[in-house]
């Protein structure tokens, strides 16, 4: 320490990192200017943000894509929108009112094509989710399920659709192919799926896991009463997200064949048929919207509960809820004045 | 210097924050309020600098009558008031020194802002400010390094760099252990001294707003119930604004240091350097984080 | 202190006098209720079946019948009812579990749900699982231009979808956006743009620019990806702005900054971290999807897999796909790095 202090003159300035203890000795301070650190190097910032700038600059290049093409794109946007607005807003004749149904029948497909892949993930998902939960499994089963996990975690899905799905159950929306695609939907949820779920599983309260060992239950019965109350809520929350995620993923999907919207997008797109285009984007734009807020108000509701509960039951339970909103001042007020009091006391007690 | 007359404050929801409030108070004075919880000291702070829109009445900071519609006009009046916090408010994962360079936002144009490319003379004022509360050698450590008492006083900087008329400050030392929260109370009392800066400062702790202050203002239920020198706030007056007797949760116990330096030209006189000292003395400080 | 002792030891006093709770016990009405929206779903599968298959009940004088699948599915609501009544879970609950019946009945049916056809369709996987376990290693080489191609689109989408992304994130968030009627009017374009999946982007790009075909492709990919980012960023990120800290704002608003400034200094150091790992994240994503998206002409090595595709020349995809998850595993490993680095 005293070393220090010696050192720590008028070049302690050279030193801006330098911890409370060996900052200048104040007996010994020199001019307050003097005192001022040496502003850091930034060396390292700096050359990352020129890696970056380079990156950014190489990869244009490396695209080779044609900027001059973005000149054209205002012209042929407002174009085909024009087009697409025209297909939309249409009074439908029989023809027309045709395509709105087919566009609702072939997206309400990729919701199925989503459910089903998401419910085929959810199954496999909850167990391979507590195998891959450190807290949960020995280290072997650990370490080989989330080798697996990884692994189908970074195949893409077409690649489980073109090798196995596909030619598996068959091609087109009559032929098998929206089940190719909820199946290689769901096998490719699983690799998220169960990885969202182990780490939910990981960060579980440790209390009532160490509590029901203690009471002499086996692994089961732990996981039944004192992990799945626990995570049940966001295991939930994560499947409906993955749905939403599912839905949009089927899209490419039925590109490659397996019904569902994307075959459509690319029936229509191949025809240049600009009404039906924008007759399709629109329904997929609604269904899509509707169906995230309703999923996003079941996460909601699943994971912070309803607001108000019947009395009888449990009322400890509410308390975690925070029931009352807190308009600012007033509330301020009231729960102020309430536990001065008792801690006067406490504080008289002392 | 700042003159309240016949302010009312309405919240959105109803609840009446001020009722008539009629205040003058002088420049340079140091002003603490007093209340329980709850008694609109916030509120009256924020007033101030429009940060609570007031819904009637008149407000002069200086000479321009304060206009809570006109966001330009706020910004120009925040220029010139400077407000401390209780949760000291800084951005923990950016260095001191941009904390303080924070206060500098109504004189540097937004580009330099977003670029981060502050002038020299405002990168000077920051450093001159950090001298001043004496942790000049923290600047380029990230905010979220420092003990609470440190982070109080960036938040002091931050206030000086803007070169303010007026100094607010909302709890200031609440969540500070009482010798850190005698330190900072001194170094605001100090710096009010040295630049005759009127401040104001809210706290609900009886014996720092007596030892620090040159006058006291008791508020209950959103009025002023009590404005006076400290020597004419007696116990038996403040237990009147509070509306019940006092105990030991309306003092902070008190460092030896404080008490007989206490409202003293000697504080005032402390060096940044001995501010310095005592900050070492004191593990507290330092384990408080 | 002592006010809970006292109330524990009247607590212990008075256990004996009090009659034990009841456990609640859900509606019985409601129930029923539901059991008549079972009956109703199960009215409306009958209506829309498409399966002949039927169900025939002899009961001696006269021989009822009903189809099938949709009995089957009747039978598991009215069940499922039964034991979540019993079980005394809550009439939201009992409904949930309902909808999840009804709703998996529905998706089922529509895209034919059997696993019954596996065996005998075993013979067309066969020859295709059996061409990619014997990749054609020498291929993997060849493509090296699309590869180029595909990694060069993920970054120039990322970082200009990022940087956009900020931007209407900073607009949506009510913290930081100018007033609400913005806010409002983002977040609803914002979600528009997130309903349109990166295939139809991809196709609508192509559709205006042209695409491989035109020498194009990869100013319609990068496009594509770029509304897809923008999506996926600003939602995050306006999520993360919604829950800053907002202590440093009022502080920044007190010392007079307006509003570019105090994004900027209050609200963008402390969402830094959440925006990189969300760049990141966005830069996997579009690994994979530039992949994909090459199947409708964007180029990349997309396109690549969809030319070999229709050769039939299962080998050369199969090496491909390989590489394709060697790279998703490195891209992966370097995210993993850097995000330790930074953060």
């Amino acid at each position: 320490m005293s070393t220090r202090k010696i050192n720590a003159g008028p070049g302690s300035a050279s030193r801006p990192e330098s911890r409370p203890e060996s900052s200048p000795e104040p007996r010994f301070a020199p001019d307050a200017l003097d005192r001022r650190p040496v502003r850091p190097s930034r060396l390292g910032y700096n050359a990352g943000m020129l890696v970056v700038g380079i990156l950014f600059i190489a990869a244009i290049y490396g695209t080779g894509m044609d900027v001059r093409a973005l000149l054209d794109l205002p012209a042929s946007i407002i174009q085909y929108g024009r087009l697409m607005a025209s297909g939309v807003f249409q009074i439908p004749d029989e023809t027309v009112a045709g395509y709105w149904s087919q566009s609702f029948d072939a997206m309400f497909e990729s919701v199925a094509i989503a459910w089903v892949g998401t419910m085929v993930g959810a199954l496999f998902s909850l167990p391979l989710g507590f195998m891959a939960a450190r807290n949960m499994s020995p280290l072997p089963i650990y370490v080989v399920v989330r080798f697996v996990l990884s692994v189908i975690r970074a195949v893409p899905e077409i690649i489980f659709a073109i090798a196995i799905m596909l030619p598996l159950f068959g091609f087109g929306s009559g032929g098998g192919g929206a089940l190719a695609g909820a199946m290689a939907l769901g096998v490719s949820s699983i690799g998220t799926l169960s990885k969202l779920i182990s780490e939910a599983i990981e960060a579980v309260d440790g209390g009532p896991l160490e509590s029901s060992r203690a009471s002499g239950s086996n692994h089961l019965q732990l996981i039944r009463w004192a992990v799945l109350p626990q995570v049940m809520p966001e295991v939930i929350a994560i499947w409906l997200y993955r749905f939403e995620v599912n839905i949009r993923a089927s899209a490419i999907l039925g590109v490659l064949g397996a019904g569902g919207i994307g075959s459509l997008l690319s029936t229509v797109f191949g025809a240049r048929d600009w009404d039906r285009i924008g007759i399709v984007l629109v329904v997929i734009i609604l269904v899509t919207m509707v169906v995230d807020q309703i999923s996003a108000f079941i996460r909601h509701r699943v994971i912070h509960g309803a607001r108000i509960r019947n009395g009888g039951g449990a009322p400890q339970e509410d308390d975690d809820d925070g029931g009352a909103p807190t308009p600012g001042p007033v509330s301020g007020a009231s729960v102020e004045d309430d536990p001065a009091p008792k801690s006067t006391r406490a504080a008289a007690g002392l | 210097m700042i003159t309240f007359e016949n302010i009312d404050v309405v919240y959105p929801n109803g609840f009446k924050g001020l009722s008539n409030v009629n205040l003058q108070i002088d420049k340079g004075e140091f002003v603490a309020i007093v209340g329980l919880s709850g008694a609109g000291k916030s509120t009256l702070i924020r007033t101030v600098n429009g940060l609570v829109p007031f819904t009637s009445g008149t407000l002069k900071v200086g000479d321009e009558v304060v206009d809570p519609r006109s966001k330009a006009k706020l910004r120009r009046l925040r220029s010139r008031v400077g407000m401390i916090f209780q949760s000291f408010n800084l951005v923990t994962r950016v260095s001191v020194l941009n904390n303080v360079l924070v206060g500098r936002s109504a004189e540097t144009p937004t580009w330099r802002s977003l670029l981060g490319w502050y002038r020299a003379e405002d990168k000077e004022l920051a450093f001159k400010s950090l001298e001043r509360v004496g942790i000049v050698d923290k600047a380029y450590m990230r905010a979220s390094s420092l003990s609470g008492g440190q982070q109080q006083r960036v938040a002091i900087a931050r206030v000086l760099a803007q070169d303010p008329e007026v100094i607010l400050a909302d709890e200031p030392v609440a969540s500070l252990d009482p010798p850190t929260a005698h330190k900072v109370m001194r170094d605001l009392r100090r710096i009010q001294q040295e630049l005759g800066i009127t401040t104001i400062v809210n706290m609900h702790h009886l014996d720092l707003a007596r030892s620090y202050a040159d006058r006291i203002i008791g508020m209950r239920a959103g009025e002023v119930v009590f404005d006076g020198p400290v020597e004419e706030a007696t116990d038996a007056v403040i237990e009147e604004v509070y509306q019940r007797s006092l105990t030991a949760e309306d003092i902070v116990a008190g460092d030896a240091a404080a008490e007989s330096s206490a409202a003293g030209d000697a504080a005032a006189r402390d060096s940044a350097t001995e501010g310095a000292v005592t900050e070492r003395s004191v593990p507290a400080a330092k384990a408080q984080d | 202190m002592t006010t809970t002792a006292d109330e524990a030891t009247r607590g212990s006093a008075t256990r004996a006098v009090t009659a034990r709770p009841e456990a609640p016990k859900p509606s019985g009405l409601v129930y029923l209720g539901l059991a008549g929206l079972a009956v109703l779903a199960f009215i409306i599968f009958w209506v829309t079946r498409d399966s002949g298959e039927i169900l025939l009940i002899p009961l001696g004088f006269v021989t009822l019948w009903a189809p099938l699948y949709p009995v089957i599915g009747l039978a598991v609501m009215l069940l499922t009812l039964l034991v979540c009544y019993r079980a005394r879970v809550g009439t939201m609950g009992g409904f949930g579990a309902l909808a999840f019946i009804t709703m998996s009945y529905w998706a089922g049916s529509t895209v034919n749900f059997t696993l019954l056809e596996i065996p005998s369709r075993w013979s067309n996987v066969e020859p295709r699982l059996r061409a990619f376990l014997d990749p054609n290693w020498s291929y993997i080489w060849t493509v090296r231009d699309q590869w180029l191609i595909t990694i060069s689109m993920a970054v120039v989408a990322t970082l200009i979808g990022c940087a956009i992304g900020l931007v209407l994130a900073m607009l949506a968030s009510p913290v930081s956006s100018p007033n609400k009627g913005v806010s409002q009017a983002i977040k609803a374009v914002n979600s528009v743009i997130r309903s349109i999946p990166d295939v139809g982007w991809a196709l609508l790009f192509v559709a205006f620019i042209g695409g491989t075909a035109h020498g194009l492709g990869p100013m319609a990919g990068v496009l594509a990806l770029l509304m897809f980012n923008i999506g996926i960023v600003a939602k995050l990120l306006s999520e993360t702005i919604d829950s800053v800290n907002p202590g440093p704002v009022e502080a920044a608003d007190a010392a007079g900054a307006n509003l570019t400034q105090r994004n900027r200094l209050a609200i963008l150091p402390q969402v830094l971290p959440g925006f990189v790992s969300y760049g990141l994240y966005v830069f996997e994503l579009n690994i994979r999807a530039s992949a994909a998206l090459g199947i409708v002409g964007v180029g990349g090595i997309g396109s690549a897999i969809m030319l070999q595709l229709n050769r039939f020349a299962f080998e050369n995809v199969a090496a491909i796909l390989i590489a394709l998850i060697v790279v998703v595993l490195l891209v992966d490993m370097f995210s993993m790095y850097i995000r330790r680095k930074l953060l």
